[in-house]
């Protein structure tokens, strides 16, 4: 089995916000969503798009960081970030095409989902099941039983035909 | 406890805005959310205010465990005198709304006259603002999110807004969160549109910190765990608008409430098709025929307050004293009468909504919509208990988890007793380190109680709701109704006995007693 990714099915999601609220108690100890590591957008209608860090291979925001303080942590294949040389100049803010990073005024400090150490606390509190911490393979392969269950009727069908010849 | 937190006060009239600091002894004494609108409604609501007089405040108040994370439980509160009922009530609304208010540094506004033009509120860093609502008038609900989502382009928007027939004050005219979520059936929409308020935006960014976030969220997600084997967390986790027909989405879109308006269609119909309506009159009205598609123009006329649909707008009762006489026999059911008048309540954990209505005669002993009350008075714990007076199980419980934000903890398998109350102390401990007694949990119950019934014996002159009802009915239309026997039944004669009726609670020293002493000078 492989490394595992956080995955994100827009279809699921009610936008009942409880992964924003969670993720905001658990990283920060408040109820503050603007320091949550996940956000959920609202689109015209009822669709709710959760967004969160994509752990990228080319990370764009290790890429811009001048003083090196993000940094790939192979165990999780997770982007981290070393406050110890994190001068919070923003420029990961600025560089990550997802919005994912964010940036704590409180605390003068940026932040990034850190997949809570393995254990994503929203994905534990996602009860819809929009999302999932799950193997990469295991994303593509559901991915492909949904094609396909779309495609058995198309079978049945052509096998009534097949038999009516 | 982290602090007692901030009140804003809106004068519509003049318009004058005030923000100030929440004593603490308000908040050890009511807690916030239900108890505490209840308070303020009644420090800020003239004596002889009708539900839609200028005079007449609007509470909105969130509770302590707003905003903390406990996302799927939490319901901010909506409190005033209502149009359809004419009583004081409770509506709950669930979501975002009261987290919302609080980290735009609200805890409670109150709203009170009329704006001169439409207008909205915006709540931001500690500041109201009434804005200018000109571009909204007449736009529907979702119309009116989306123009208020584009001018407020922040990621912490929580918004309620109404649509056309909250404007037209239709009296069961609802109001709707950012999320779909409707509140208010009895007419929160008409209250605000009386005040001419198309809208309250909160934006805001203030951390609420949570005491101890390992153990609170523990104990969150042990609640959901038990509620989804249950399988009782279906009403939150649906997504809003999945699987409506065209006539309950134009009724969101109006913002006037599905279920009523679909039985006040139906009867409009039977009265058409009785002769009791004219030829003329029914034509007017649009309501022959059964299809979806025939449903529409009297909700439209209706909501919009237009020819022939004005006469409905007041709801069944009041329309029956305009329409000829017997009229009222021929709507659908009394069970369908009576739940017209009911204010749901919120409980995210099992979705059943029609307990709390009218909970000095509805939840009594043996009179309960719902069967738990039965199994909770075979285990001896269907009331609760303070000085002599007596409160239904599920009542002192709605009014504790409304206090502190949040919807009624019940499960399937029956949580209420001392159960439910130690798992109310727990989060109230675990998210803000406030340390209290369960009993003091109930005596905040019974105070809020206390302060909804004295209002309305203030206003109504102690004429419940369901007396108010039979007497509106004649004999003609109660028989139809399964007779007055029946209806009379709606009335239990012990509701008297439980101390809530004028004559044992209006005492200065039952006020003492229940902590409400400051408002006896406003109860005369």
């Amino acid at each position: 089995m492989g490394e595992k990714v956080l995955h994100i099915d827009p279809q699921k999601c009610t936008g009942c916000m409880q992964c924003e609220g969670v993720c905001a108690v658990w990283c920060s100890a408040s109820g503050n969503p603007s320091v949550s590591r996940i956000r959920v957008l609202k689109w015209e209608g009822s669709l709710f798009v959760p967004m969160a860090c994509r752990q990228c291979e080319e990370a764009p925001c290790m890429a811009v960081c001048p003083k090196e303080a993000l940094y790939r942590d192979g165990a999780l294949n997770r982007v981290m970030v070393d406050y110890t040389r994190c001068i919070s100049c923003r420029m990961c803010v600025a560089a990550c095409p997802f919005g994912a990073m964010g940036f704590d005024a409180g605390r003068q400090r940026v932040f990034k989902c850190d997949l809570c150490d393995g254990d994503p606390r929203c994905v534990r509190f996602c009860l819809p099941g929009a999302l999932s911490y799950t193997a990469s393979e295991t994303v593509q392969y559901r991915r492909i039983r949904h094609a396909a269950q779309k495609q058995a009727p198309i079978k049945e069908a052509t096998h009534v035909l097949l038999s009516s010849e | 406890m982290e602090s007692s937190g901030t009140i804003g006060y809106i004068d519509l009239s003049r318009p004058e805005t005030a923000v100030t600091p929440m004593p603490s002894q308000w908040r050890s004494r009511f807690l916030g959310g239900r108890t505490l609108n209840a308070y303020l409604a009644f420090r800020n609501t003239p004596k002889g205010s009708g539900p839609l007089d200028p005079g007449n405040s609007i509470v909105l108040g969130s509770g302590i465990l707003s905003g903390l994370g406990a996302t799927l439980l939490e319901c901010a509160g909506f409190s005033s005198r209502f149009p359809l009922t004419g009583r004081f009530g409770f509506a709950a609304i669930p979501g975002g709304f009261g987290a919302g208010m609080r980290r735009a540094g609200f805890d409670h506004l109150v709203i009170s006259g009329r704006a001169g033009q439409w207008v909205y509120l915006l709540l931001h860093e500690g500041q109201v603002q009434v804005l200018e609502a000109f571009d909204l008038k007449g736009k529907t609900v979702p119309e009116t999110l989306e123009a208020l989502e584009k001018k407020h382009a922040t990621p912490d928007f929580q918004a309620l807004v109404i649509g056309a027939s909250g404007e037209n004050r239709v009296h069961f005219a609802e109001g709707a969160t950012r999320e779909g979520w409707t509140f208010g059936k009895t007419g929160a929409g008409a209250l605000l549109g009386a005040k001419k308020v198309k809208a309250v935006v909160c934006c805001g960014t203030r951390d609420l910190w949570v005491k101890s976030p390992g153990a609170f969220l523990d104990l969150v997600k042990s609640l959901y765990d038990e509620g989804a084997a249950a399988g009782a967390l279906g009403s939150v986790l649906k997504r809003k608008g999945d699987g409506e027909d065209l006539f309950f989405r134009l009724c969101r879109d109006l913002g006037v409430n599905p279920e009523t308006a679909r039985k006040m269609r139906s009867w409009a119909q039977s009265l058409a098709e009785s002769g009791v309506l004219s030829k003329n009159v029914s034509g007017r009205l649009g309501v022959m025929g059964n299809g979806e598609g025939d449903f529409m123009p009297f909700v439209r006329r209706m909501a919009r307050r237009k020819g022939a649909g004005v006469a409905w707008q007041w709801g069944p009762l009041a329309a029956a004293e305009r329409l000829p006489k017997g009229s009222l026999a021929y709507f659908p059911s009394l069970d369908a009468l009576f739940k017209v008048y009911c204010e749901p309540c919120f409980e995210p954990l099992l979705a059943r909504p029609w307990t709390d209505c009218l909970p000095d005669v509805l939840s009594h002993e043996g009179r309960a919509f719902d069967s738990h009350a039965v199994d909770d008075a075979k285990k001896g714990r269907a009331f609760r208990r303070v000085k002599g007076r007596r409160l239904p199980a599920l009542t002192a419980e709605a009014f504790i988890a409304n206090s502190l934000g949040i919807g009624t903890l019940r499960l399937p398998g029956g949580t209420t007793g001392k159960a439910a109350l130690s798992v109310y102390r727990d989060l109230v401990r675990l998210a803000t380190g406030f340390q209290f007694r369960e009993k003091r949990l109930v005596e905040i119950a019974f105070s809020g109680y206390a302060l909804e019934r004295l209002l309305d014996i203030r206003e109504a002159k102690g004429g419940s709701m369901p007396r108010w009802v039979f007497r509106s009915m004649d004999g003609e239309s109660a028989r139809a109704l399964g007779g007055p026997r029946e209806v009379k039944a709606w009335i239990p004669p012990k509701a008297v006995l439980q101390g809530w009726e004028k004559a044992s609670l209006v005492k200065r020293k039952v006020f003492r007693q229940l902590g409400i002493e400051a408002i006896w000078p406003l109860m005369r």
